[in-house]
């Protein structure tokens, strides 16, 4: 037995105390602070709620199409997303689909240029590299039930607590593409006398775009992992039929929401993946130099 | 013995001094062992640190085409990427155009590498995701210059290089000849004094290769810049280079003209590239020749015909005669003495004849500096 | 001569009394021993007294019984059914019947379940709360009907104009039973009921609302350390009515109606195998019930020294040494006692 130190109990006293009091003062704060995100995950739900489904359905075939210009995927889509509605799954499908998105966009926008920073900078590098360790390793729960008890349970938790998970693999691959990209083509924009900012826009980004498009497709393929963990605080969807089908014993129930999240995740991780190797193609990096 | 003032470094297009170069952790103390006279193997083994340029002092007249030539790990990539500072040397002074390369702050160094000097690069060095007319504009573009200007600009060099049709390729889509010109209309496209070519032609096959000197060749007639090429093929040197410097281990073995390398190699390195060389080819009528009008010959051969031009007229004649421009003859030759020159040479013994004057366009010719002296070479002021 | 024969009569009493005393050795230790080899494993629900319950029976079982105990996940349905249908776990040692009632009494009836005592001796409180702060400011919210009337007081953060009713996570019983009630009141106009996914998360909601002094209407259930620690007022639903709540709690039962949720025993359940099988087990277990009393007071240890169900079955067992070893003979006692470091 590893010999007793000190008493963890005063310490975890402070911490709990310390949460309490963040919970009394700082709510409304944190809560303002967080209602952009609550806007635009309610904006894109209700869009999604109330537009027709065979809308929807169209909109999410023709991106399939544009993404590999082939029969092949769109059918797929088509099927999968008939699936849902024929399951009667079709409006938590929505809520989760919202909750994917608005979690994918908010990791882009916060992700990317913290990848771009990581990429010129070793400190930040070394600092930022433990801290994505921990969101991607800490369990959830940890952080989750604070989270409800500062911002209420319900889309907000559920969303941070997406955001936490899904975020990490953009910024790495953000902070790799940026880095890896052909030191040749580097040193000639170099020699031609660009400055840090022309780099990175005229040379960086658009080499390194592949790799952010492998990210992104990661980032929702792990917002949908999450969705069942964000139901346990409250943010309903196919999360929600999942945990119901487990505490009540209804397999079925579990089994076609189970099914309902598989689908959505094929349909989004083909598109992004399309778009992510177009994008290779027109570069030119999908054929060997 | 010339002194390196700061005026008569300015009618040079690019002067280096002392430059050093140590690649490693602490380079201060290496450069201590090599002024004491350590080589650079024995630096290596003492501090762990490479040496990869030793005291390297180079001037570079404008107007021609200078040749660095060496073996890998020569140090004749790191040498050029000191002229635009993608290296910054450990000590030493390069002058480009009379300014201090090496004291402009982060701007004026932007500023010099898009005004001034250009680059073209062995692996091309292409935007993948770019047109070939964007690439060749992406200097102009980079310099700041508005779209249908640099456009137009570009449209124009991709026409001279002979690439008229494929504005809208990209670059995968051609083949590595194709690619290298793109990089080479990118790079003049920039209209700068001074370019600078890293093995520009060393990725590409013989025959293309061959195609792209000429080219370079014949640009260089019409424009006149100062071009600094590096390369490891001697052939290549010969062909295109107006003066040649061989680098080995980082430090210079000799400088001179081709013929004088050629006739004349300063010591064992050199004499190892000039023993495979084509003197036939490398060696110019006028070197060797019998100076002045003398009697007429029968047949007679411009000033800049060589060896291999004039062998097969000994079949038939014993004398050829070497005619300027005018017509007028300059000189003749014997085939015993092309036999004499094209004859396994050992350094040291043979004085090398007076250097004819050079062409009006051309600038005057400042005397050879090398520091390998075998006391061979008199210096002639030009 | 008498000698010999007295020597025989001796030989024979001698071995008489060994023959005896082994079985007398061997009851005292049937006493102390398991029964059985079967592995006894112990359902551990979600919410803490549950769990501390599965965790203290689990080592007096271990170590002063000798048994193979295992603690295994669980909540009422999943338990109930796996416990009706496959004899497993063996016990469950907070098991509230409310909601499984009728498949509970036929599993007993046809021999499969057993109930082996009461696992709360006193009785149980399930209802719907608010604050006792919110009361205070508006005295006329006593009966459920009068919070019903006023969801604007109980505004839902994520749907405006609308109220919030904190109902429970799914697969608890009161899932079904908040659920028929919402309907039978007719809530779903102008309220959302809302699941908050966990238990954790319900707990979170309803600490958040107390301690920021936030009007909040929710489910819950007595004894629980929420209740222990905040002061909130039950709000009177109406009588009971069985046959309605039995409905109610019947997913395929029409249509919901209004009642009170009746006490709910909350009882010692085990797979009938376990009575047969060990019957030195099941009589521990006919005399483990605790009163409402005794078990917020392990709940508010829980609390106050954020202690886990495993520390807290500790603590129970080092400091309620009085009250648990009246349920089981000396000789286990002892066993548990030494093992307690």
């Amino acid at each position: 037995m590893f010999p007793e130190f000190i008493d963890t109990r005063p310490l975890r006293r402070a911490v709990d105390e310390g949460l309490n009091w963040v919970v009394r003062n700082w709510s409304d704060e944190l809560e303002a602070a967080a209602s952009p995100l609550l806007v635009l995950l309610k904006a894109i739900e209700n869009l999604l709620v109330a537009m027709p489904w065979w809308l929807i359905i169209a909109i999410l075939v023709g991106i399939a199409w544009l993404a590999t210009r082939r029969w092949q995927l769109p059918v797929v889509v088509l099927a999968s997303l008939l699936f849902l509605g024929v399951m009667d799954l079709w409006t938590d499908a929505m809520t989760t689909m919202a909750l994917m998105i608005a979690a994918t966009l908010t990791a882009i926008v916060v992700s990317i240029p913290v990848g771009v920073w990581m990429s010129r900078s070793l400190r930040v590098r070394q600092l930022v590299t433990p801290v994505l360790d921990l969101m991607q390793t800490l369990p959830s729960f940890v952080y989750l039930i604070p989270t409800v008890m500062i911002f209420g349970p319900g889309k907000i938790p559920a969303l941070i607590a997406t955001i936490v998970y899904a975020a990490p693999p953009l910024v790495r691959l953000s902070d790799l593409g940026l880095r890896t990209v052909d030191p040749s083509v580097m040193e000639a924009s170099r020699a031609f006398g660009s400055d840090p900012t022309q780099r990175l826009f005229g040379v960086q980004i658009p080499l390194a775009l592949p790799t952010i498009l492998a990210g992104i497709n990661q980032t929702t393929m792990m917002a949908l992992a999450m969705v069942v963990i964000a139901s346990m605080i409250g943010a309903g969807g196919l999360g929600y039929q999942v945990l119901q089908g487990i505490g009540r014993l209804e397999v079925s129930r579990g089994l076609f929401a189970g099914l309902g999240i598989v689908v959505l995740a094929i349909v989004f991780d083909r598109i992004t993946q399309s778009f992510g190797k177009q994008l290779q193609a027109r570069i030119g990096l999908a054929e060997g130099r | 013995m010339t002194d390196a003032t700061h005026n008569s470094d300015s009618e040079y297009a690019i002067a280096m001094r002392g430059v050093t170069k140590i690649f490693g952790e602490r380079p201060h103390a290496a450069l201590a062992l090599l002024h004491a006279g350590h080589a650079k193997a024995e630096v290596q083994a003492q501090t762990g640190n490479v040496v990869g340029l030793d005291d390297v002092s180079l001037d570079i007249a404008r107007g021609q085409i200078f040749v660095v030539m060496g073996l890998s790990g020569s140090g004749k990539s790191t040498l050029i990427r000191h002229v635009n500072r993608l290296i910054e040397p450990t000590s030493g002074e390069i002058v480009v155009n009379g300014t201090d390369v090496l004291k402009m702050s982060r701007d004026e160094l932007r500023r010099f590498r898009r005004t001034q000097v250009t680059m073209v690069f062995q692996k091309f060095g292409l935007l993948p995701h770019r047109s070939v007319l964007d690439n060749v504009a992406y200097g102009l573009e980079v310099r700041g210059l508005g779209r249908r200007q640099r456009l137009d600009g570009a449209a124009k060099w991709i026409e001279t290089v002979g690439l008229a049709g494929y504005e809208n390729s990209r670059p995968r889509q051609l083949s590595g000849g194709q690619q290298q010109r793109v990089g080479l209309a990118r790079a003049l496209a920039m209209d700068t004094d001074i370019i600078l070519m890293d093995e520009a032609f060393s990725a590409l096959d013989p025959l293309i290769r061959s195609g792209m000197q000429e080219q370079l060749i014949q640009l260089q007639q019409e424009l006149n810049k100062t071009i600094l090429f590096i390369t490891h093929d001697f052939d290549e040197a010969l062909k295109i280079g107006d003066r040649i410097a061989v680098l080995k281990d980082g430090a210079v073995q000799q400088v001179g003209r081709p013929e004088e390398i050629v006739l004349k190699p300063a010591n064992d390195h050199v004499e190892e590239f000039v023993r495979d060389v084509n003197k036939a080819r490398a060696i110019k009528v006028r070197s060797i020749m019998e100076r002045g009008a003398g009697e007429g010959c029968a047949v007679a051969v411009p000033m800049e015909a060589r060896c291999e031009d004039v062998l097969p007229l000994f079949a038939e004649h014993q004398w050829v005669g070497v005619a300027d421009a005018s017509g007028q003859q300059v000189g003749r030759i014997t085939a015993k003495q092309v036999i004499r020159a094209l004859a396994r040479h050992t350094p040291g013994s043979v004085a090398l004849p007076e250097a004819p004057p050079r062409e009006p366009e051309r600038a005057q010719e400042r005397p050879i500096r090398s520091p390998a002296e075998s006391g061979s070479i008199t210096a002639e002021a030009g | 001569m008498i000698l010999k024969s007295g020597g025989v009569a001796a030989a024979m009493a001698v071995a008489l009394l060994s023959l005896t005393a082994p079985a007398a050795f061997a009851q005292e230790n049937e006493a102390a021993s398991c029964g059985t080899d079967r592995t006894i494993d112990i359902a551990e629900m979600t919410w803490p007294s549950a769990a501390a319950l599965a965790h203290i029976h689990a080592t007096i079982l271990g170590v002063g019984y000798g048994c193979d105990v295992a603690i295994v996940a669980g909540d009422t349905v999943p338990t109930s059914t796996s416990m009706l249908t496959r004899g497993t776990p063996a016990v469950a040692p907070e098991l509230w019947t409310s909601s499984i009632e009728e498949q509970w009494n036929k599993g007993i009836e046809a021999g499969e379940v057993v109930d082996l005592g009461d696992a709360i001796t006193d009785g149980t409180v399930e209802g719907w709360f608010i604050p006792r702060y919110v009361q205070e400011a508006h005295p006329e919210l006593v009966t459920a009907e009068d919070v019903i009337a006023r969801p604007d007081l109980f505004a839902d953060p994520e749907e405006p104009g609308k109220g919030r009713l904190y109902s429970c996570p799914p697969g608890w019983a009161c899932e079904l039973s908040t659920s028929a009630l919402y309907e039978a009141y007719g809530m779903q106009d102008k309220w959302i009921l809302f699941s908050p996914g966990s238990g954790g998360a319900l707990d979170a909601s309803i600490s958040r609302a107390f301690l920021r002094e936030e009007p909040i209407l929710f489910y819950y259930w007595g004894p629980t350390a929420i209740l222990g620690k905040f002061d909130a007022v039950q709000l009177d639903l109406g009588p009971v009515d069985t046959e309605v709540y039995a409905c109610n709690t019947d997913p395929a039962c029409e249509p919901a109606g209004k009642t009170a949720y009746p006490s709910s025993p909350a009882i010692i359940g085990a797979a009938a195998w376990l009575a047969t099988e060990a019957p030195a087990v099941a009589e521990y277990f006919s005399k483990v019930g605790l009163t409402n009393a005794q078990i917020s007071e392990l709940l508010v240890y829980g609390d106050e020294n954020m202690a886990d169900a495993t520390a807290t079955a500790e603590n129970f067992l080092k400091t309620k040494q009085e009250l648990w070893t009246s349920w089981v003979p000396d000789a286990v006692a002892e066993k548990v006692k030494a093992s307690l470091s």
